[in-house]
């Protein structure tokens, strides 16, 4: 209908511009007044009378003109933008409160956005692969030594017998020298089964994929990455020939942008089957997709039957070994699931701790605004409106709470980022997405804890506040938000602390090892342009080179460096014991003579590697001492024979101490060191002690130095040996550092709390306290009974802490060393600190209370 | 203020916008005050309207385009707002009338029912 479009036009346009209407209005009720009067004029008032009369019988001239604003426009509307107006008034004129409540709410909300943005992005995105839900990862999983990547044979044989999968692809992670291009460069690649794309169901973007032909053993494929990076996007890299350790390889294609399988993998070759085909050799990340029919449970099922089938036909490798499926992405994301989850909980405590403390402002502030709100009521502002401008307050606070909390998430994920190397995660930024979610979820909260205050404070009943004091009702909810805030602080405070004891307890783990001035640098030289006595010779020359630098004090090359993250783990035999019932397995490396040294690791018994250990000489091996316990317990092992890698035995010549090499909470394992000239591996550690006390100053003339022996050897990387056991806290100290900023965050707000709830509390009541004194109380008394006052929600509080820490704490235990997850000290520290803190908080007001003279505080009502 | 809960009508929504067009109908062309005046005079119990609400009833039929306004003087040569009703005011009041003597008849009816 046309008047109801007219209308609303005409509404709108009063909305924008009510001047004009305002104008008319005023000039209209004028008049209506002026004639009123000259109606009592003539009933023979006078022109005084007359005047009040008609103000009289009018009536409420601003009420009226309220009414005609509401009809004439969008009442709700023009509300909100009053409420904001005024919002933003009494929010400046407290610069204080507005500070520290928008201050307190970008600290939940910035936390709570910057975890969820990566919770999502690791763990609840789905995987950028067509039908992800369809797609499973394996591992093989032995009982004694836990889960590890799929052997070769093993994977051939599930490939060929699962019906309950439509495909299955294996890729096996190796690193390669990339070179015949301008800057060589050391880079992450896979070898893999050639339907490794087509089981993943993603096509090149340009040229093709392996196929099953052995004419393809020579190419290999790029990531769009390494295709930008070196090639410039250019379609003429098809059929370039690039060198890949030594060897000469055609490029066939180029994956599209973003693919990476596994992680972080930049080219892919064929894997060639024949190289490795030992049972025992763990070395396949292996994908597969499922049948249409089948589920996760038939896949799991069938290849545990084909498992428990293997282990009967071939008990030597793989009795005891049994399978996990799952989908694809639980398998890529993870034990870093756990982790997340628990940072996820815990920042969603401090963004309650924000609420409350937020809502415990809100409420202290609206009790203060009594009178005002009171006037208003009288000046005729309904409840419903009163409430709305209360809401509209606490909305806008954290609606500025949500925008300062992106800017602080905005910092927040890269921080979080670089502490430690998630899954999926190399393309985390906050998106529109996560902007929506903090929106809303701010306003949410503003809309929650401005509730309870906005409830209580329209309650005010209007004679009784504006003649006096007249005492609230809602004086339970400032210590009931504090007790779920400081129930919340004691739960973060807990986990927080048992992390901080465990990291503490792995820092002071002894390892045996000094490596203080140590700096390693990892070297790869691919056998086939660095045959055997080049190898050898090339690293013995890097190592005289390094000798040479002023810095250096000595040198030595390893092929698995402490805490570096590589590792070997190799099967031997025992040539005196034909038959010793299991498979005898230890940690392997090649050193040269001076690693021992180098490292200032004693020998028990024996001696170390010398020059005359050559290819030609006998077969030498040093062992350590928990290798003698487990292999030769009441024996000597010295001048006992072992068979590894080889037909040749080796001879043990000595027994060096236990050390941690391979992470801080690990027991130290078994080791055999062979010399690298009798075990000529091309990927090594040039490993130095320098002179200087930072190590890391030595690292570019080392790198200079080796360039002069080889340029086309890209060094992988240098890393004093200290970054290198910090490298593996890694991963503990996301939960680590995150867990203490929020228990820190979480301890100030509570205390802040602690001490406003009581300061208001003896603001409120000093006639009371004023009355008690006049009757004879003394100020000790007084004290007492304000921080008895103070003290009750905290303990109450503390207590529903505890009860919810004791039951939540085990989901910490799997990150925890040396202690149990309800460790008592932890839990007492943590009690005694909130305590001390929250007495502290409430020293100050307790104390103004007992100064209260009794005379004044009488007067003041 | 007007004095709370004596005798105000309390009227239904609406009902005071068709009260206003049929006052401004038969009177003709009239201010807010003699409106008001007219009002309280035909109601034989003296419903003291509110003038906010008048206000309101006003100014919503003029943005209906039902009734339009003027500044003109009056007798005693004062100026005001004479409010008309229109073309599409006259046809409006037609029709709400009706819906109205329906609306008021089934009410009838059904208290009727009730009591009975």
């Amino acid at each position: 209908m046309i008047w109801r479009l007219r209308r609303f036009a005409q509404r709108f346009q009063n909305l924008v511009r009510p001047a004009r209407a305002e104008r008319e209005l005023a000039r209209e009720i004028n008049s209506h007044l002026l004639l009123l009067e000259d109606e009592f004029r003539r009933r023979g008032l006078s022109a005084e009378d007359a005047r009040y009369a008609a103000r009289r019988a009018f009536g409420g001239v601003e009420q009226t003109k309220e009414r005609q604003r509401d009809a004439r426009s969008f009442r709700w509307l023009d509300d909100a933008g009053r409420d904001i107006q005024y919002a933003t008034r009494m929010l400046r004129r407290s610069p204080g409160f507005t500070i520290a409540a928008v201050l307190t709410l970008a600290l939940g909300i910035g936390a709570n956005s910057a975890i969820f943005t990566v919770v999502h992005a690791v763990m609840l995105r789905p995987l950028p692969y067509p039908e992800p839900d369809r797609l499973i990862g394996v591992v093989q999983q032995h009982k004694a030594f836990g889960v590890d990547v799929v052997t070769l044979p093993d994977y051939l044989e599930w490939r060929d017998h699962a019906k309950s999968l439509t495909a299955l692809a294996g890729a096996w992670r190796i690193t390669v020298n990339l070179t015949g291009v301008d800057e060589p460069e050391r880079l992450a690649g896979a070898a893999i089964t050639t339907n490794l794309f087509t089981t993943l169901g993603v096509a090149p973007q340009l040229g093709t994929t392996f196929s099953d032909t052995t004419s393809d053993a020579q190419s290999v494929v790029l990531s769009d990455r390494l295709w930008r990076r070196h090639f410039g996007a250019g379609a003429d890299v098809l059929r370039r020939t690039v060198s890949l350790n030594g060897v000469k390889r055609t490029v066939i294609g180029v994956m599209p942008p973003g693919f990476a399988w596994p992680e972080g993998v930049e080219v892919w070759i064929p894997l060639v089957p024949e190289a490795s085909m030992n049972r025992g050799y763990h070395q396949l990340q292996v994908v597969g997709r499922l049948a249409p029919t089948a589920s996760l449970t038939d896949a799991d099922a069938e290849l545990e039957a084909l498992a428990a089938a293997s282990a009967a036909s071939y008990p030597a490798t793989n009795k005891d070994w049994g399978v996990q499926v799952s989908s694809l992405l639980d398998y890529t994301v993870g034990s870093t699931s756990r982790s997340l989850t628990i940072l996820a909980g815990a920042a969603g405590c401090v963004l309650l701790i924000a609420c409350a403390n937020v809502g415990g402002l809100l409420t202290a502030r609206a009790l203060a605004r009594r009178k005002e709100i009171s006037l208003r009521t009288a000046l005729g502002a309904s409840r419903s409106r009163i409430v709305r401008q209360l809401l509209t307050e606490s909305a806008m606070l954290s609606l500025l709470g949500g925008i300062a909390g992106l800017a602080v998430a905005e910092y927040a994920i890269p921080a979080l980022l670089s502490l430690t190397t998630l899954p999926r995660s190399t393309d985390i930024a906050l998106d529109t997405r996560m902007l929506g979610v903090t929106l809303i979820a701010s306003l949410a909260a503003g809309l929650l804890f401005g509730l309870a205050p906005a409830a209580a404070t329209s309650r005010f009943a209007v004679s009784t506040t504006i003649r006096s004091r007249g005492d609230v009702s809602s004086g339970w909810l400032r210590p009931a938000l504090l007790v779920v805030q400081l129930a919340a602080a004691v739960v973060l405070l807990c986990g927080a602390g048992l992390l901080v004891r465990s990291f503490y307890k792995l820092q002071t783990v002894e390892t045996g090892l000094n490596v203080n001035r140590i700096l390693a640098a990892r070297f790869f030289l691919p056998r086939a342009s660095y045959p055997v006595e080049r190898c050898i010779a090339l690293y013995q020359e890097m190592i005289t080179k390094a000798l040479a630098l002023p810095d250096v004090s000595d040198a030595a090359a390893v092929s698995v460096f402490p805490f570096s993250g590589v590792s070997a783990n190799v099967a031997f035999t025992i040539p005196s014991r034909p038959d010793p019932g299991s498979l005898l397995t230890a940690n392997f490396a090649a050193a040269t003579p001076g690693y021992f040294r180098v490292m200032n690791i004693p020998f028990l018994i024996g001696r170390g590697f010398e020059t005359g250990d050559s290819a030609s000489a006998p077969f030498v091996a040093v062992i350590n001492q928990s290798m003698a316990d487990r292999y030769f317990p009441g024996q000597d092992p010295i001048g006992q024979d072992i068979q590894i890698l080889g037909p040749k035995p080796r001879r043990i010549v000595g027994i060096i101490p236990n050390l941690r090499q391979r992470a801080l909470h690990l027991p130290p394992e078994p080791e055999i060191y062979v010399p690298h000239s009798q075990f000529p591996t091309g990927g090594m550690f040039l490993v130095v002690r320098t002179n200087v006390e930072r190590p890391e100053r030595a690292a570019a003339s080392l790198r200079d130095a080796v360039r002069t022996v080889n340029r086309d050897v890209p060094i992988a990387s240098i890393r004093t040996g200290k970054q290198l056991i910090g490298d593996t806290m890694s991963s503990r100290r996301l939960n680590l550092v995150l867990l203490s900023v929020f228990a820190a965050v979480a301890l100030i707000l509570s205390v802040v709390g602690v001490y406003g709830v009581l300061s208001f509390t003896v603001s409120r009541e000093t006639t009371e306290i004023g009355i008690r004194m006049a009757l004879g109380a003394a100020r000790r008394d007084v004290l007492v009974l304000m921080i008895r006052k103070g003290l009750a929600p905290v303990i109450l509080g503390v207590a529903c802490g505890l009860a919810i820490a004791f039951a939540s704490t085990g989901v910490l235990r799997t990150l925890l060393f040396g202690i149990g997850p309800s460790d008592p000290a932890t839990i007492v520290t943590v009690v005694l600190v909130l305590l001390a803190a929250s007495l502290a908080a409430v020293l100050g007001p307790a104390r103004r209370a007992a100064k209260v003279d009794p005379l004044v505080a009488l007067k003041t009502e | 203020m007007t004095s709370e809960g004596t005798d105000r009508v309390e009227l239904l929504q609406g009902t005071l916008d068709l009260i206003v067009l049929r006052a401004l109908t038969t009177m003709g062309p009239q201010h807010a005050y003699g409106l008001a005046a007219r009002l309280e005079q035909i109601a034989d119990h003296p419903f003291s309207l509110n003038q906010g609400t008048l206000y309101a009833a006003l100014v919503r039929l003029e943005q209906s385009g039902w009734i339009k306004s003027t500044w003109q003087k009056t007798e005693n040569n004062r100026e005001a707002k004479y409010y008309a009703v229109t073309k599409s005011g006259a046809r409006a009041l037609e029709k709400q009338t009706e819906r109205w003597q329906r609306l008021a008849g089934l009410v009838n009816k059904l208290l009727l029912e009730e009591s009975s």
